[in-house]
């Protein structure tokens, strides 16, 4: 427990640095997107789904520090199992940070939005679930503090699983599985699904991607479903993998 | 007794066996000496120690706690080696920072008069630093650490001789202060011989050699002088090297000194630590 503490701080410190300056960023794009449609003496415009923007940074993050932090980790004495630890409270923490900013930032917008009619503001939750020039609810708000941490949540660990998988492949395996992976995807899947399963995979794949998408918490159900595998997966990779400052 | 134990370790890479069935003790407040020849299994062994890499089979405990995996053990115990696991684009001091919220013992103040005495600028990022003063940062940072066991591998890799005088002395001026279990691996055998006070050799992945150094070094002699001389005192003794310059010659001797005639132009002396770690090691 005394190890969680200090590694917990150390990535939260890193992280909160990016994050910080990145929502000041996002902040005064709003600012210009409002007053450039203000200014424009009625031509209209409008943004939305700049919570892609928080997926990205979070991800990138993550992937760019993991090796770092386990290094480090490893030389100041903490064992991998701490780390996981650690780094799991910390994302969850962060997720729910930049949930609550994402949230301000779609009420900033909307309050935009609601002041002149030429400037329209669409959060991806308003984009997903909502009809179109519809300002949302209390209970809308609710739904998008919840989505947005809930996405956020898993974007880090998935970048995690990444973070950790990358960190134990040797130089040529990290070429041969992305590659892999996209010859699958592109041509290996849709040939078998087409020749063998009469497209009856990908027509369930399109189904789940629908019900996703249908309401808030059936994201979040498969949002705590990618969570928990890819948790599970992360931790295999970490728990006996070799510290070396080469990789 | 406070120590950390080794039992049965072995650990294999691939076709290559680098650690044998080690057994072995570390006690506390002691500095010993890892030797060993490029590829004998030196590093491995403190890096399955300080929880880097995974021994295949066998147990590691600091003070009865198991090693691996093990947050408390580990806190016991700082390796520094040639691998910097520190993020290069770290200031130094920001290095000391991280370190000392993992060790609670770390005393900032000493290591920031030993970035002084070895002028080494604690406002420079890791990746700036030139070998030597990498070394140094590292080094300063194991120093400073005050955990009850320091690993140093290779501590005074690209240290010009200046350097290397000062941290032996500091490194002595902190053991007599602090007294903690220091293991330091070394190819530059002559230089801590005078520190050191147990030696262990490994040879090829086992242990040939756990003892003291007064010890070891009573286990053998050199008889120094003209070759023809030299060859007929050594007569019947346990030759296990020699050396010829000239006509003169240096004969290697394994087991105590009971020469009690030495005939004038003959010298015997006792074998240094690094003569004595070489013929132990020759193939």
């Amino acid at each position: 427990m005394t190890t969680i503490k200090p590694l917990y701080k150390y990535i939260m410190k890193n992280n909160l640095k990016s994050i910080f300056i990145f929502y000041i960023i996002m902040t005064v794009i709003i600012h210009i997107g409002f007053f450039i449609c203000k200014l424009s003496n009625g031509s209209s415009g409008g943004m939305g789904g700049m919570e892609i923007a928080t997926i990205i940074l979070l991800f990138s993050l993550v992937l760019c520090s993991y090796r770092e932090t386990i290094n480090l980790s490893v030389q100041c004495g903490v064992s991998r199992k701490t780390v996981f630890i650690s780094s799991l409270l910390a994302f969850i923490t962060c997720g729910i940070i930049t949930g609550t900013m994402d949230l301000l930032l779609s009420l900033l917008g909307n309050f935009y939005e609601s002041h002149i009619g030429s400037f329209t503001y669409d959060s991806m939750y308003e984009q997903t679930f909502m009809k179109v020039d519809v300002i949302p609810e209390f209970n809308d708000y609710i739904k998008v503090l919840l989505m947005c941490i809930g996405v956020n949540t898993a974007a880090l660990i998935i970048a995690f699983l990444i973070g950790a998988l990358n960190y134990r492949l040797s130089k040529t395996m990290k070429v041969i599985i992305p590659l892999s992976i996209f010859v699958f995807i592109f041509l290996i899947f849709p040939i078998v699904d087409y020749t063998v399963f009469d497209m009856e995979i990908s027509e369930h794949m399109l189904k789940l991607l629908l019900w996703t998408f249908t309401s808030v918490s059936h994201t979040l159900i498969i949002a705590a479903v990618t969570i928990l595998t890819a948790l599970s997966l992360t931790y295999l990779f970490i728990r006996r993998v070799k510290i070396d400052d080469k990789r | 007794m406070n120590c950390i134990e080794i039992k049965n370790v072995t650990k294999d890479f691939k076709n290559t066996r680098a650690l044998d069935n080690i057994n072995l003790k570390f006690e506390e407040n002691k500095i010993y000496g890892l030797l060993g020849r490029n590829g004998a299994g030196k590093s491995t062994l403190l890096k399955i120690i300080s929880n880097r890499i995974f021994t295949d089979s066998g147990s590691i405990t600091v003070n009865g706690k198991n090693t691996c995996e093990n947050d408390s053990s580990q806190r016991k115990i700082y390796l520094m080696n040639e691998s910097n696991l520190y993020p290069p684009k770290m200031k130094i001091k920001k290095a000391f920072q991280v370190t000392a919220s993992f060790y609670p013992d770390f005393d900032f103040e000493y290591a920031n008069k030993l970035a002084e005495l070895f002028n080494l600028n604690v406002n420079k990022q890791i990746r700036s630093l030139s070998t030597g003063y990498t070394s140094i940062f590292k080094v300063i940072t194991a120093l400073s650490v005050n955990t009850p066991y320091v690993f140093m591998d290779e501590p005074i890799l690209g240290l010009d001789a200046n350097h290397r005088e000062l941290f032996y002395k500091c490194l002595l001026e902190k053991y007599a202060d602090n007294p903690f279990c220091c293991i330091i691996s070394t190819h530059i055998i002559e230089e801590v011989a005078g520190i050191i006070e147990n030696v262990v050799i490994i040879k090829n992945g086992s242990i040939i050699r756990d003892t003291s150094c007064e010890e070891l070094l009573s286990e053998g002699y050199t008889i120094s002088g003209p070759a023809a001389l030299a060859d007929k005192l050594a007569e019947g003794k346990n030759i296990i090297g020699s050396d010829s310059i000239g006509g003169l010659k240096n004969i290697y001797i394994a087991g105590k000194n009971d020469i009690t005639e030495i005939p004038v132009g003959i010298e015997i002396v006792s074998m240094d630590l690094q003569k004595l770690f070489v013929q132990l090691t020759n193939s």
